[in-house]
Formats: C-alpha cells, structure tokens, sequence
C-alpha cells in the first residue's frame, strides 16, 4: 500500500506539488498523469526519496521510504547518465543485480542468468555484449527497464518511460510492464498519454499541481475529473472517450497492450 | 651499467606511477579529473606543514597531514558548490590555486627556518633520487593494498560512476564510498608527491585513464592500457632522470607517457587523427576519379595532354580507362559501367530533386554533382523505385540502367 499524506514539495521556495492526500492498495498498475508542470515528476522523486518534501509524508508497505528503499527499483530518464561510459550493455543490467553485501569482484551465475533473462524481456539479448554508446534512445530506455527489472524489486517506478522511444520499443516496453505487473509487483509510472493511459494502468493519479483525484481507475477517468486537470478545452477529451466507444467506468476492463 | 641506485630509483617511479594510473581509473570514470587535480596541489601544503612541525620529512605525519589537508580542501570545494551558486568546477579551481599559494609561502618561509630540508624542497616538482627505502616499502604496500582494493571492489568503482543515484538506490553508501575513495587518492598523492611533485602527480592519476579509454571502451582494455602505460612511462622516466642531473622526474614521467600515447593519437584505426586524415584523402580521391570517369563518358577522347593527371594515372591502374596509340584516352567496358552508374545517380537525384522537392530544373544540377558521390546502392535503388524507374531526368538526358 502507498500512502500519501498531506504532502507540499518543491525545489527552493517554489512549490510544484500541494497538499497532496491518498492511498492505493498494492498490488497495483498506477499512472500517475496530469498535464505539463503539473507535479508528476516532483511527486515520482519524492516518492523515491529523492526529493525531500517541505511537509507532509510517503509510506509504502506501512514504513517510511527511507526504510524501504531495498524494495523500489526505478527506471531514470535515460539522459540522466553519460552514455560514452565505458560498459557493455550486459554490464548495466547486471548493476541491477548489485546488493551492497555482496563483496565480491564479480556477479554471481545466478545474477547473470538474471540479466540475460531480462534483457532478453526487453529484446535486447543480441546487443548484450555492445557498448552502451552504440544503442539508440529507445535502446538506451530498454537497457535501464532491463536493469531495474533485474532488481526484481516489488515496486517499479517510472518517469516516462515512452518519451522519445520508437514505437517498436515502446510496444514492447508495454508488454514488459504488464508481465510484471501480472507477477503480482507493483508498478508506479508517471504518464502523459492520455489515451494509452486509458487502457494501460488500473489505478490514477491525476494531478494539477493539486491533486485532482486519485483511485481505481473507473473513479477516476472521468470527463469531469480530466476536465479539472485539462482545463476546459473539453472537446478532444470527450471526442476521446468518444472513441474509446465505452463509458469511462468500462476502460479498465480493456485488454491489456 | 646498471646500479642498484638505478633500480632503486626506477622501482619507486613504476610503484608511483602504477598507484597513480590504478587510483585515477576510479576518479576520470566519474569525471571527478579537476578534483584529482584540486588534491594533488591542495596537499602540498600539508606536507610542508608536516615537515615544519615534526622536523623531518620521513614518516607518518607526512601522510596524515596530506590526508587531513586534502580532505580539508574537498570539503571547502563542496561547501561553496552547496552554500553559493558557484558551480563545481569553478569552486574547484579557487580551492585549488589558494591551497597551493599557501603552500609556496609555507615553503618559502620553511626554506628560511633552517630546518633540515630533505627531500622537501623536491616537493614542488618530484625528484626520485631523493627517495629513502622507507618510502619504497610505503609505496610497496600501498600498491598492493590499492590493487587488493581495486579488485575486490571493481563492481562499486563501474555502478558508481556509471550512476551514483541509482547505485544509492542500490544500497551501495555513496557517501562513505566517495569518502574513503577521495581519502585513499590523498594518501595516494602524498606518497607520490617527493617523486613526481604536487603539479605533475595529477596529471599521472588521469592522463592514463584517458589513454585507456580513448584505445578502448572495453573496462578491461581500459585498466590494462592505463596500468602499462604508466608503467613504461615510469621506466624510461626513472632511467633518464637518474642519468641526466637536474632532470624533473614527474615531468619526465608526463612528457613520456604523452609519447607513448601520441602514436596512438595520430594512428589508432578510425578514431587517429591521420587515420583520419587519410580516410579524408582517400574519399577526395574518390571523387576526383568519379568525376574524371563521368567526364570521359560524356566526351569521345581525352588528348595526350593531360596524360600526367592523377586521376587518370589511377583510373588507368585499375584498368578503368586506357590510352589509345593517338594518345586519346578512353573508357574501358568497366569503365563505361562504372561511369554509367555515377551518371544514374546524378540524374535519378536531379528527377527527385524536380519531381518530388518541386527544385526549378535549372537548379537541381549542383546539389546532384555532390549526391552522385554520396547515394550507395541501397540508396540508389530505393530511389529508382520511388520514381518508378524513369528513363530520363529534367533535362531529358537518358538514365542509364542498372545493369
């Protein structure tokens, strides 16, 4: 369970999040969306710990994030390293597998049938032994999913994971998630498409800075909700939903991609 | 011949030289290089304080005082990045040249003191003769200590640097991590500052890391090219500067290893600067020729004239083209295919450029002199395709097929 109680964050005296208030039961699929500069990113940091909040509080599994850090893995945006780092691929999924006991110079057997399994997940098993500079962005984003993946931790968090991926990447980062999601883990994922976020997630998190509403997803993903997060521009909302030909309350029900 | 001294000399510069190379692996990897650089001068100070204190050069206070002033400096390098708007390299740069003014006054003051010297006045600029066997055992040790540490903690030194935030997550202790990292590469300088001086053990800890990772991405090739590297360049470095008197080894040391790395730089296959510069020959060639065959296409005989050209000396040796008893030179059949092919090119890009981009046909010429050189096979016949394989360009002159 993620509860978030009362929380305001920001950086330096501008506040990007307000009183934000709610609970989700794990396991869950939950997309976090909201339009731009809405706070989804400050809260995903937050809820890592990154970012310390100027009031208020985030427990999962009932205890602070600090005493439960071992049980989230995340997937940073891509830019955030330097890609002509001297690795392999192989070598950045198996930092998945690093647990601070483990001394030794190198991974365990186990930890590499690891790797490979995920990194075969993601279909990237044939650059295993390629050097991270030679991957494409969409590449680049299936190697950190692989390597989160490979912490097998309960709770994945995700800033973007589609933004400037191909859409054969993203099809099959899609897939990935569900899998895991379908394992019993929980996955957290902040999200800007609307309309796959529809059939995607079970559980939302919609945010205007405020919080809009949060749940299931048939409580949250309706017309008068995406109205208060979107604004009033309503026709492409509803035309949407239109095209969804359901009422919002069915959306969940959709197969999964 | 060789002397005892000699090998004396020479094993403390290859103990120094690899302790350096193996602890800027882990430094140049998380582009931490202006702080390794920041230690190196901001120890000195330290030492020369220790030496002012205690009154000789040798022992323990040597190092905990380089260790104590070095970590002083990052600290101050971290508070004013955190406390003022200062970025990282510029708080850096300051805490760096004031460390190491206050050690050329504390130096000058020492020199003045009538304190018995040692070695210290080397401190500035290395000197390995003045090295005592206490020293060697010292460096011996830590060398040992260093690779022991390297080894066991290889996998800490990558995911680190790779992605500290998420080697935080990780659960590895980033702070205590990068604590002891900077403290071992304090200790590290201090060991090495009598023989290659507080300006050049610096250049030692990352010049090669660089080397390694410019020959290879591979982390192994990377340890091993710096690590040897840097080993070579001590040899020679401790050979000449034991020879030749008044000869600074640390500035041997860095000018050696800048020409073992120099072949490299010019000749490493596709990233050598004349490895490149003859690829860029190689292609201008091409051109040359391709034009020099589209030219002959297009005429009936070239007179003897221009016998001497390169172009058509080359184009003749692959039996391109040949000369007839006139002294007219001619295409062969190859020739006349190769030719047909950079014609086709031209003009299939001048129909795009007027069918599909909409260019006036009196324009489309330039640009189409530059494509026919560029457009491979692959490209060729994807545009063929896309214009439904036409029979002449703009300007009504035949596409030749492919044959």
């Amino acid at each position: 369970m993620i509860e978030v109680h009362n929380l305001t964050a920001g950086y330096g005296k501008r506040t990007a999040l307000w009183n934000i208030d709610f609970s989700i039961h794990f396991p869950a699929f939950i997309g976090i969306i909201g339009p731009n500069g809405s706070g989804k990113s400050t809260l995903l940091k937050t809820i890592l710990g990154e970012l310390i909040p100027f009031t208020g509080s985030i427990s999962l599994f009932g205890k602070p994030i600090s005493e439960v850090k071992h049980r989230l893995a995340y997937v940073p945006q891509i830019n955030s390293v330097d890609w002509n780092f001297p690795i392999r691929v192989m070598d950045v999924v198996l930092m998945g597998r690093f647990r601070p006991n483990s001394w030794g110079p190198f991974y365990s057997k186990s930890d590499r049938e690891k790797a490979a399994f995920y990194l075969n997940a993601v279909g990237m098993s044939e650059f295993s032994k390629r050097q991270i500079g030679e991957l494409s962005g969409g590449q680049r984003q299936r190697v950190f999913l692989a390597r989160a993946l490979a912490r097998e931790a309960d709770v994945l968090l995700l800033d973007e994971p589609l933004a400037g991926v191909d859409a054969g990447s993203g099809e099959r980062i899609l897939s990935v998630l569900s899998d895991y999601q379908q394992q019993g883990r929980s996955i957290v994922m902040v999200h800007h498409d609307l309309l796959t976020a529809s059939t995607l997630f079970d559980h939302l998190v919609l945010m205007q800075t405020r919080l809009v509403a949060a749940g299931p997803i048939q409580q949250v993903f309706t017309l008068s909700n995406l109205q208060t997060a979107y604004g009033t521009d309503v026709s492409i909302l509803s035309d949407m939903i239109h095209k969804l030909g359901q009422t919002p309350g069915n959306l969940s029900d959709h197969p999964k991609p | 011949m060789i002397s005892t001294q000699l090998l004396w000399i020479i094993a403390g510069c290859v103990l120094a030289a690899y302790l350096l190379a193996l602890s800027g692996i882990p430094t140049y990897l998380r582009r931490e290089a202006l702080t390794g650089d920041a230690l190196s001068h901001a120890i000195f100070p330290g030492v020369v304080l220790a030496v002012w204190i205690s009154g000789s050069n040798a022992g323990w206070p040597t190092y905990v005082s380089g260790m104590l002033v070095g970590s002083l400096a990052l600290f101050l390098i971290q508070t004013i990045h955190q406390k003022t708007r200062i970025p990282k390299d510029g708080a850096t740069g300051i805490v760096l040249i004031v460390f190491f003014s206050a050690g050329l006054l504390l130096l000058g003051r020492l020199q003045r003191s009538g304190i018995p010297l040692g070695g210290i006045q080397h401190v500035l600029l290395g000197k390995a003769a003045t090295l005592l066997p206490a020293d060697l055992g010292i460096l011996g040790i830590l060398a040992i200590l260093g690779s022991l540490l390297f080894f066991v903690f290889q996998k800490w030194v990558w995911l680190e640097a790779f992605d500290a935030k998420f080697a935080q997550h990780s659960g590895l202790p980033t702070f205590a991590y990068s604590f002891v990292l900077n403290t071992w590469t304090a200790l590290v300088l201090t060991a090495t500052i009598q023989i290659l001086g507080a300006v050049l053990s610096a250049a030692m800890l990352l010049t090669p890391a660089a080397l390694g990772h410019f020959l290879s991405p591979n982390p192994k090739i990377l340890i091993r090219t710096a690590l040897l590297s840097a080993i070579a360049a001590a040899v020679f470095a401790g050979f000449i500067s034991a020879s030749i008197p008044a000869m600074s080894t640390g500035a041997l040391m860095v000018i050696m290893l800048f020409f073992l790395s120099f072949p490299f730089f010019l000749l490493y296959p596709e990233k050598g600067i004349l490895m490149k510069w003859i690829a860029r020959k190689k292609e201008a060639r091409r051109w040359s020729d391709e034009n020099t065959l589209k030219f002959l296409f297009n005429s009936t005989g070239i007179r003897s004239a221009i016998q001497n050209n390169p172009s058509l000396r080359r184009l003749s040796n692959k039996k391109l083209v040949h000369q007839n008893n006139q002294g007219e030179w001619h295409l062969t059949q190859t020739g006349i295919k190769n030719a047909e092919r950079i014609v086709r090119k031209h003009r299939l890009w001048e129909t795009f450029l007027h069918q599909r981009l909409l260019v006036p046909e009196d324009h489309v010429h330039e640009n189409a002199e530059l494509m026919e050189h560029l457009l491979d096979d692959e490209a060729e016949e994807r545009l063929a395709q896309e214009l439904n394989h036409p029979s002449s360009d703009p300007h009504l002159s035949p596409i030749p097929p492919r044959k």
